[in-house]
């Protein structure tokens, strides 16, 4: 590898690290608090391991049964409960893109070049 | 892909996806480099200067917006050269001998090729040697300019001459120097 394509990796993996702590960290803190608050109120409304345990007997069963089971107690649960399941499945499909994006990001830092 | 783009779309671009930015690396890398290895010397210095560069390019990208009517280029070199003098105020605190590595004053190529301050030493006697073997008012100026950082004034006022005569003199001077330092 010559000095300049040295230089260059150097160059690009701060252009990197800038463009990651800038533009994709901020955005990752921001998802994971609003994850960490979302699924501590979903821990306080509801009891976690008696769903676990009932989505594990009903598993015997059929994958269908597990599905169905899940979408019969969200549509029971309360509202509050309702909006945090779907915060936390809102933010969380957010913080996957991200992370895909960073990946992605990476990959084509050097093809790139 | 973006070869065909101006600098400051491709800069646009970097900012959502920075695996742009390595078109502006490929265009300006060696100009960069030259530029700053006519100021600093050492080709380590002068890599450190252009990666500072690039990254301060990248991370006031977007006040570059805001002045329309500036190109690109002229940007980017005026951050290159103030990333440069700043590298140089550094050198210059550790070793005084900075100085006399101005491209008029020694443009011998073995000294390009030298990285410690121990070399630079040995670079100073030599320049000491030459200025001596100068006639004194010549070696005098190109002293007080060059290696004490005197302004045109002040040097003016030191040896009660004009400006023009100054200029003269460093001129001569520095032909003179070069005419040395290859004689050695």
């Amino acid at each position: 590898m010559s000095r300049l394509e040295i230089l260059k990796n150097r160059v690009l993996w701060k252009i990197y690290a800038v463009w990651f702590f800038r533009r994709i960290v901020p955005l990752m803190v921001v998802q994971v608090a609003l994850i960490a608050l979302a699924l501590q109120i979903f821990a306080q409304k509801v009891f976690v391991s008696m769903i676990l345990q009932n989505t594990g007997a009903i598993a015997g069963v059929s994958y269908w049964s597990v599905l169905k089971y899940l979408l019969i107690s969200f549509s029971q649960t309360r509202f509050t409960v309702q909006l945090v399941i779907l915060v936390v499945l809102g933010v969380g499909a957010l913080l996957i893109r991200d992370i895909t994006r960073t990946i992605f990001t990476y990959k084509s830092m050097w093809r790139r070049s | 892909m973006g070869e065909d783009l101006k600098d400051q779309e491709i800069l646009n671009l970097a900012l959502e996806d920075p695996s742009y930015f390595s078109v502006l690396v490929d265009r300006y890398q060696v100009p960069f480099i030259r530029k700053a290895m006519g100021i600093v010397h050492t080709s380590e210095e002068a890599e450190d200067i252009v990666q500072e560069t690039f990254t301060k390019i990248y991370r006031y990208a977007h006040k570059f917006k805001k002045q329309k009517g500036i190109e690109f280029k002229s940007w980017a070199y005026k951050i290159l050269m103030n990333t440069a003098f700043t590298h140089y105020q550094k050198l210059k605190k550790i070793s005084v001998n900075v100085e006399y590595l101005d491209p008029v004053l020694y443009e011998d190529d073995s000294l390009e090729e030298t990285k410690d301050l121990a070399s630079i030493n040995d670079a100073k006697e030599l320049v000491k040697a030459i200025i001596d073997k100068m006639p004194e008012h010549l070696g005098r100026v190109l002293k007080l300019y060059f290696l004490d950082d005197k302004s045109y004034d002040a040097i003016c006022k030191l040896e009660d001459i004009s400006i023009p005569t100054l200029k003269m003199r460093l001129f001569r001077a520095k032909r003179l120097f070069k005419k040395l330092s290859t004689d050695l």
